[in-house]
């Protein structure tokens, strides 16, 4: 205990997200000497972009999985809603307005899902199984005859245009991360969370509302889904029938890299931020070394096994220490 | 401080002989010098506080751990054991205080679990064998053979205890160490477990046995080896020692008698004109219980007695909300509340410290100080947001009052002692602030030092003029810490017996009103048995 001055490794790993902050360094350092183009404004600018959709789909993911449940339907919900959004404004709503409505479609799908989990009973694993297939069904009907094209230009900002030189999607993942990554750490919604994840019997008896809990963090995901896919259909200014399939994975992965426990109680907001971050990262490199698409699937599975794995490690190695102590 | 050489020359050789072995861990010594020997055929009780060594000398035995010194001796030969496997080898089988257990499988795929006895050929599992085998051990204890073609999960705490057993026998154990087999047990199967135990010695096998219940010793231990900070305290004959001079080899101190304790001061009686703080008429919840009342006193403790699965536990869910009910009312300070959550009780201010400490009290994977103000976490917040520094501070005020042991608030509270552990739970219950506080089973599992401070802060809470709800099965603490008890029988409310103060220093009062208690819980079968 009386190495204050010393490099204390053990306090520093402990430290949440701290594993997953080291892999994207270390990825970054590759990138950079692998691929000459990797650091150039443009392409950050252009992988900060490309990250933002899983970024924020992650983060609703974190929530559902600290409290120890599993979404597989946000990449629907993120079709869904863009879908719902773009027909709105090609409707002739006001964008404010088919914003919202897109987004209060995202929370909708995510009522849903909690309804069927907390209220009926459901196993989540089912129940968003469901849903994903339903919303899946009615993104292809709306997007079946009717192409759902928006040159809107002030909706096509959204994930084209940047302030002050920084991309406004980025701002808003910014903002949605530390927002959402605040009420997480230090808020006693956030602590019933983990509690929930842990332990939901002792949670429970102990006061904690945990169907209340169990609740909102699947609308929190369907929100994160519903922004996400607003924010990838003004990218794409259009939405296609498949948008958003597989996404659900994808943030699932970016939240496990992170350190989240799929078991619940383990997770941060920072942590999946850069899990997402990495994965686009990656994704990216690959593409500047031209490498075949196909091994981006191969690497990343990889990846994540490997990083679930030295996050265990790490965890060993620091609950060793903490005993040794 | 080692038993004389000379003495253990003249008896017969030892079935297991552990002699001056020591087991280090980083930073602590979990066993210094332990010495324990085993004879064949005797019931040898193993006895500690928690984090006296106990479990580590268990592991040893199994080959789980190995020795950093010394040495164990089986049958008189010089053993290494590489492990759980090589203890049955050498006659060593272990029921873990954990249920083991697959329960969906049948008891006679569990006793052969990983060992399936095989057809000549070696490759086909020999079901009639293992059917055969099983039964002949199973008739041994008593046992119906439909049983074992049920899933475990179907029999009952004793028969899955008793299960365990037979899974240790067939394999020609000659010991078999059993961690905590009362634990989860009801009085009335306790006693048929500590027969069964009784009969295994009686046909030559050796039992280890390591409990928290002092009260089953006599009658079936012969001999007792007490350990005390990893350090061999004592080995005697349980014929010439007792429950007293047990406790103050353990503790190093005199308690004195620990359900003395536990009971109200005869300076303090309980106030005749206290208000009523608690009522509840008419409880019903559908095949679980029936018309259930109760009344609570500022200041009282009431204690709720009854076998396990009589409807002790769910009254007291049913009170704090955790389980619907079907009718009833309940009034609480005075008005009424129909309470659809713990969290609606914490407002009404009842507080349920639960049974069952690990899978419904802490929760693992937060540290004391967040396990502490999950009770009422806006306490430490400023609108919504936690003030981590109040927060450490609230924890370590608890941790200092109701000393906890612990590194520190920070600590995660599964690696806190059982009786550590209960303490949080009661400090999780002091920080919402109620004036009822239920406990159900409040020391189980829990060492002799533990016990009188969990009593001392229900005795120093009603002293505050609160109340207290006392479930247990352990009938010396039940009657110790209640002015009242009422009995549970299927569901029911079977009766109500009043404890006059004084009666837990006296042993023949003590005698009667178990007597009361266990003929109310059983409609009087086991009265008749006396």
């Amino acid at each position: 205990m009386n190495n204050n001055t010393k490099f204390d490794l053990g306090a520093l790993l402990n430290i949440e997200g701290a594993t997953v902050f080291f892999a994207v360094a270390v990825l970054i350092l590759f990138s950079s000497i692998f691929a000459p183009s990797f650091l150039t404004p443009e392409n950050i600018s252009n992988v900060l972009v490309q990250s933002v959709f899983v970024v924020i789909l992650g983060i609703g993911m974190t929530y559902v999985l600290i409290s120890g449940g599993i979404d597989l339907s946000v990449g629907s919900a993120m079709g869904l809603a863009a879908a719902v959004c773009v027909y709105c404004i090609n409707a002739g709503l006001p964008l404010p307005l088919a914003l919202l409505i897109g987004l209060a479609t995202g929370a909708a799908a995510g009522f849903v899902n909690a309804y069927l989990i907390v209220v009926l009973g459901f196993a989540d694993f089912i129940a968003t199984l469901g849903t994903l297939s339903l919303m899946r069904g009615i993104v292809e009907v709306m997007t079946a005859s009717t192409r759902l094209n928006s040159k809107n230009p002030e909706f096509m900002f959204l994930a084209g245009g940047s302030l002050g030189g920084i991309p406004f999607a980025v701002i808003v993942a910014l903002v949605v991360a530390i927002v959402a990554g605040v009420i997480l750490a230090r808020t006693t919604m956030g602590r019933a969370v983990y509690g929930v994840g842990l332990n939901p019997k002792s949670s429970f008896l102990a006061g904690v509302l945990v169907n209340r809990v169990r609740f909102s963090v699947f609308v929190v995901s369907g929100l994160c889904a519903g922004l996400s896919g607003i924010l990838l259909a003004s990218r794409l200014s259009s939405v296609h029938p498949a948008m958003g399939t597989g996404y659900e994975l994808t943030a699932i992965a970016a939240a496990a890299l992170g350190g989240a426990s799929l078991s619940g109680g383990r997770g941060s907001v920072l942590g999946t931020a850069l899990g997402a971050l990495f994965l686009a990262i990656l994704q990216n490199t690959l593409s500047l070394m031209s490498v075949n698409a196909f091994w981006f699937q191969i690497i990343t599975g990889v990846i994540i096994v490997l990083a679930v794995l030295m996050d265990g490690g790490v965890r060993r190695f620091v609950a060793q220490r903490a005993r040794a102590a | 401080m080692k038993p004389a050489q000379a003495r253990a020359a003249e008896v017969r050789p030892h079935l297991v002989e552990v002699r001056n072995v020591v087991k280090r861990f980083p930073g602590v010594i979990a066993l210094g010098d332990a010495v324990l020997e085993i004879r064949p055929g005797e019931v040898h009780a193993l006895l500690g506080e928690n984090g006296a060594g106990k479990s580590t000398l268990i592991k040893l035995l199994n080959g789980i751990y190995q020795p950093d010194g010394g040495t164990i001796f089986v049958n008189g030969v010089d053993q290494t054991i590489g492990g759980p496997r090589e203890a049955q080898a050498l006659g060593i089988s272990t029921i873990y205080q954990e249920h083991t257990l697959a329960a969906d499988l049948s008891p006679i795929e569990n006793i052969f679990l990983g060992r399936e006895l095989k057809s000549a050929s070696g490759l086909i599992v020999d079901r009639a064998a293992m059917k055969k085998r099983a039964e002949t051990l199973w008739s041994q204890f008593g046992g119906d053979r439909r049983d074992l073609g049920r899933p475990v999960a179907e029999l009952g705490g004793l028969k899955q205890r008793l299960i365990e057993i037979v899974k240790a026998l067939a394999f020609e154990a000659s010991l078999v160490i059993m961690d905590e087999p009362t634990a989860q047990l009801p009085d009335g199967e306790r006693a048929l477990l500590l027969a069964h135990i009784r009969a295994m010695r009686d046909q030559g096998v050796s039992v280890l046995l390591v409990t928290h219940r002092l009260d089953e010793l006599a009658g079936t231990v012969d001999r007792v080896t007490v350990f005390r900070d990893g350090r061999w305290v004592g080995t005697m004959p349980m014929s010439e020692t007792s429950v007293d001079d047990i406790i103050h080899k353990m503790v190093g101190r005199d308690v004195g008698s620990m359900v003395a304790a536990a009971a109200r001061d005869a300076d303090q009686p309980l106030d005749d004109g206290a208000p009523e703080v608690l009522r509840a008429t008419g409880l019903v919840r559908r095949g679980v219980l029936h018309d259930v009342s109760l009344t609570l006193r500022a200041g009282e403790v009431l204690g709720i007695g009854g076998l396990a699965g009589s409807g002790r536990t769910e009254v007291a869910r049913a009170l704090i909300g955790a389980d619907p009910i079907d009718a009833g009312t309940i009034w609480a300070n005075g008005r009424q509340v129909s309470p659809s959550s713990p969290a609606d009780a914490v407002k009404a201010g009842i507080f349920m410290v639960p049974e069952e400490r690990k899978t419904q009290g802490i929760v693992a994977g937060l540290d004391v100080s967040r396990n502490i103000t999950i009770s009422a976490p806006n306490k430490v917040a400023q609108s919504s947001f936690i003030q981590r520094r109040r927060e450490r501070q609230v924890a370590a005020g608890y941790v200092k009052e109701l000393r906890i042991k612990t590194r520190s608030p920070a600590e995660f509270i599964e690696n806190l002692s059982g009786g550590n552990q209960q303490k949080v739970l009661f400090a999780r219950a002091l920080f919402s602030d109620p004036n009822i506080i239920i406990v159900d089973e409040p020391t189980q599992g829990i060492d002799v030092g533990a016990k009188t401070e969990v009593y001392r802060l229900i005795r120093d809470f009603v002293a505050r003029g609160r109340s207290v709800i006392v479930i247990s099965s352990e009938l010396p603490e039940l009657l110790g810490l209640s002015d009242r008890v009422m009995i549970m029988r299927e569901g029911r409310k079977a009766g109500e017996i009043a404890v006059p103060i004084g009666a837990a220093s006296d042993q023949a009062a003590m005698a009667l009103l178990q007597r009361q208690v266990m003929a109310l819980a059983t409609g009087g079968k086991i009265e008749q048995q006396h």
